[in-house]
């Protein structure tokens, strides 16, 4: 059985969101099938953040997304995320079938049709040729947009392309040293 | 001993140079003062320098068709000289408004360092912008000025040294700020940085409030000029796409509320060095431009925002884009190319021993470290390879913030052109016209022209060779009057009109383009390149067959990929 589930935790960023939620899944005993963020702006006095929609089984089960079989929301707020979620229309996937077996460089094809992500894109909008290879540096998070799972990708040295979100973005006011 | 006498001689360092001239005579064009400098060849002025070190020609000889009052200080070089001589009526001065020292936490130079750098690089003006922090704020906006100081007087003829902040906006990004010299300086940087600063006052989330609290910050820099605490000031917004947190309508609020104040943004961020490959480089996006989208961003913003294009950021980079959908409302909002040097590329330096950024607001000086080079820095020195060129009346302070509040600005990297002038006027008159950030306002119907004078790179950039300049876009948009939706961040009638192949050309280049009859009101503004990166732009073909390419993640040479950009001329047809 899988469960829908949002959460509206104050998270202000989407790592601090991203590993909290694991917590909680881990905690709840289930294992995360699909999980997305999503940004909230600004409301009611509160600041913008970070929440998470995901879609979870028991241990166990052989689940088969979009099947779901309970949702659970924090809130009315929450409900039309969850609404969003479950039908492919927004969120960042940090968590998605297929997702953990690619870890190192790929090309395009191989990204497409063993994983849930359904078009590689690069910036500009045009798809990238099935042959270009990606470095995914274990670090995939592709966007819902119109119910298709895309990757945004960019140029990258040595390969072709790398995911547009890195891993490891340079902090604000880092040391650059 | 033979010379190519269009080969471009390094004659700031030839100092043993046969007085008598490389063949043995002097061409009477270097002799001749009613001759300005920028009309000799690279040989001939090499020479007139070196009479005039000689004294064989006087200071002044230079200055024989500039207007009286405008020559320059006495103690300045030769090259300061020419680059100081007045075209049109302006001196372009060269400057960097964003810089760190030793009083941010992630920085490291002495003032002094980065004084003396934009002096020897070329520079005649910059501004000291150390961030916005609680221990800046108490310590070092205080403790920084007596450095600012010593700087200004030591450096008196060749760089005017600016004292700003990296102001932490409230809801949104970095910005400039940076006031006129004087005797409240410190004091009203100080209250500023403590009252609106979004770090030190937990204000940087992107809400309602925060926003309100940002032009709360303005309105205190024009009653500070109001109340004759300060003479002037200006804010310009930093590096403004990196993380999509300046929205379309805050940008258009800051320059609503305070237009005196709030006059641009940077065309081109700096950390220019920062997509230079591994292991020689940081291997980062090139201005370190590799953020994700966060929850303060803007969802309007796509995500080619998030990079660099050719070294500039994306609301300057897309043609019909964001600058564009200003620029069509009529807005004045100009861009800057700026170094935001923290740490230079290669640079063998570290920390003072002993230092103690939080209890002592800075680092102590810093030192020569043994560790070897900074290979994963992604800066370069004040004027090494980002500039701002302000058109301004003469070497003052005052006059760099009226050049730059006037938008008579032009940026270029890597030294791409020594000197360029722009003109729209009404054709064939003979008239000088309106130059950069000026609306010419001609009777209906009247013949039009812009008139683009340049002269290509003489001597070498900091790379060490001469950039070679191969082409000249003219951007061409409606004025179509204030946007309904204040988020709006494209501007649908602007493209490239027009593209002069300039490869090859050297020396003093002039093209001239017909822009119709006065009619509806429109604007013109340029953009050039050595030609090496290009790509159709992101609105097509129709709108721009050959912009910058998209900066690729880690292999980002800046050297092979040089641009200029102008701001624009408006033409406004009475009615």
């Amino acid at each position: 059985m899988i469960r829908a589930i949002a959460l509206d935790e104050g998270w202000t960023t989407t790592t601090q969101a991203e590993h909290a939620t694991f917590d909680q899944v881990s905690v709840l005993g289930l294992r995360a099938v699909l999980a997305c963020t999503h940004f909230l702006p600004s409301s009611g006095g509160r600041p913008p953040r970070v929440a998470v929609t995901l879609q979870a089984a028991e241990p166990g089960d052989d689940p088969v997304l979009g099947q779901v079989a309970t949702l659970r929301s924090a809130g009315e707020d929450l409900d039309p995320l969850l609404a969003a979620h479950v039908t492919g229309r927004s969120g960042r996937a940090f968590v998605f079938p297929g997702m953990a077996a690619l870890d190192r460089i790929v090309t395009v094809e191989t990204l497409v049709s063993t994983s849930a992500v359904d078009d590689v894109v690069t910036l500009g909008g045009t798809a990238a040729r099935s042959t270009d290879r990606i470095d995914t540096q274990n670090f995939l998070r592709p966007e819902f947009t119109a119910g298709r799972l895309v990757l945004r990708t960019r140029p990258s040295v040595g390969v072709d392309l790398v995911p547009f979100e890195q891993p490891h973005p340079t902090p604000c006011c880092a040391s650059h040293n | 001993m033979t010379h190519d006498h269009s080969h471009p001689h390094d004659h700031h360092h030839h100092e043993h140079a046969d007085p008598s001239g490389q063949d043995g005579s002097v061409p009477s064009s270097a002799l001749d003062s009613s001759v300005p400098d920028a009309h000799l060849s690279p040989g001939e002025l090499g020479r007139r320098n070196f009479l005039r070190r000689a004294g064989v020609m006087g200071a002044g000889a230079a200055a024989a068709t500039v207007l009286p009052g405008m020559v320059e200080p006495a103690a300045a070089s030769d090259l300061v000289s020419r680059r100081r001589e007045s075209r049109g009526g302006y001196q372009w001065l060269a400057g960097d408004h964003h810089t760190h020292t030793q009083y941010s936490s992630d920085a490291q130079y002495r003032v002094v360092d980065h004084v003396q750098h934009a002096a020897a690089f070329g520079l005649d003006w910059m501004v000291v912008t150390d961030h916005g922090s609680v221990a800046h704020a108490k310590i070092g906006v205080e403790k920084v000025n007596p450095d600012i100081r010593a700087a200004r007087s030591a450096f008196e003829d060749e760089v005017l040294v600016f004292q700003g902040l990296e102001w932490n906006i409230p809801a949104a990004e970095h910005g400039t700020v940076f006031v006129h010299p004087g005797r409240n300086e410190v004091a009203v940087l100080k209250e500023f940085e403590n009252l609106f600063d979004g770090s030190v006052n937990n204000t940087s989330d992107n809400t309602p409030a925060n926003e309100l609290k940002a032009l709360e910050g303005l309105d205190f820099l024009a009653t500070a000029i109001k109340s004759e605490r300060i003479d002037d000031a200006l804010f310009l917004a930093n590096h403004p796409a990196r993380r999509g947190v300046d929205s379309p309508h805050e940008v258009r609020n800051w320059r609503d509320r305070q237009p005196r104040i709030a006059i641009g943004m940077e065309g081109a961020p700096g950390h220019q060095a920062a997509g230079i490959p591994k292991p020689f480089g940081a291997g980062a996006g090139r201005g370190f431009y590799d953020n994700p989208p966060s929850a303060n961003s803007f969802p309007g913003y796509p995500p080619e925002s998030y990079v660099t294009w050719g070294g500039f950021d994306w609301m300057t980079a897309t043609v019909g884009g964001f600058w564009d959908s200003l620029l069509s409302e009529g807005k004045p909002w100009w861009i800057t190319a700026n170094s935001d040097s923290h740490s230079v590329w290669l640079d063998q330096v570290a920390h003072g021993p002993g230092s103690d950024f939080n209890a002592e607001g800075r680092y102590r000086d810093p030192v020569h470290a043994s560790t070897g080079p900074a290979m994963t820095a992604g800066d370069f020195w004040p004027g090494y390879y980002s500039r701002t060129h302000v058109g301004a009346k003469r070497y003052s302070y005052a006059a760099v913030i009226d050049g730059l509040r006037a938008g008579r600005v032009w940026v270029d990297h890597g030294r791409l052109l020594d000197e360029l002038d722009v003109r729209v006027r009404v054709a064939g008159s003979g008239d000088s016209g309106v130059t950069l950030g000026s609306a010419l306002q001609p009777s209906r119907g009247r013949q039009l022209e812009l008139v683009i004078s340049f002269e290509t790179a003489s001597l070498p950039n900091w790379g060490q060779f001469v950039a070679a300049l191969a082409k000249v876009d003219v951007i061409r948009g409606s004025v179509t009057g204030a946007a309904g939706d204040r988020d709006t961040i494209s501007a649908p009638n602007t493209k490239v009109v027009k593209t002069f192949d300039v490869s090859g050309r050297t020396g003093q280049v002039r093209l001239t383009f017909p822009l119709g009859r006065a009619d509806q009101p429109f604007y013109v503004r340029l953009r050039g390149s050595d030609g090496k990166r290009t790509q159709v732009g992101l609105g097509g073909a129709a709108v721009d067959p050959a912009g910058p390419a998209v900066d690729v993640l880690g292999n980002a040479d800046p050297w092979d990929d040089l641009w200029f950009y102008t701001n624009p001329i408006w033409v406004l047809p009475r009615r």
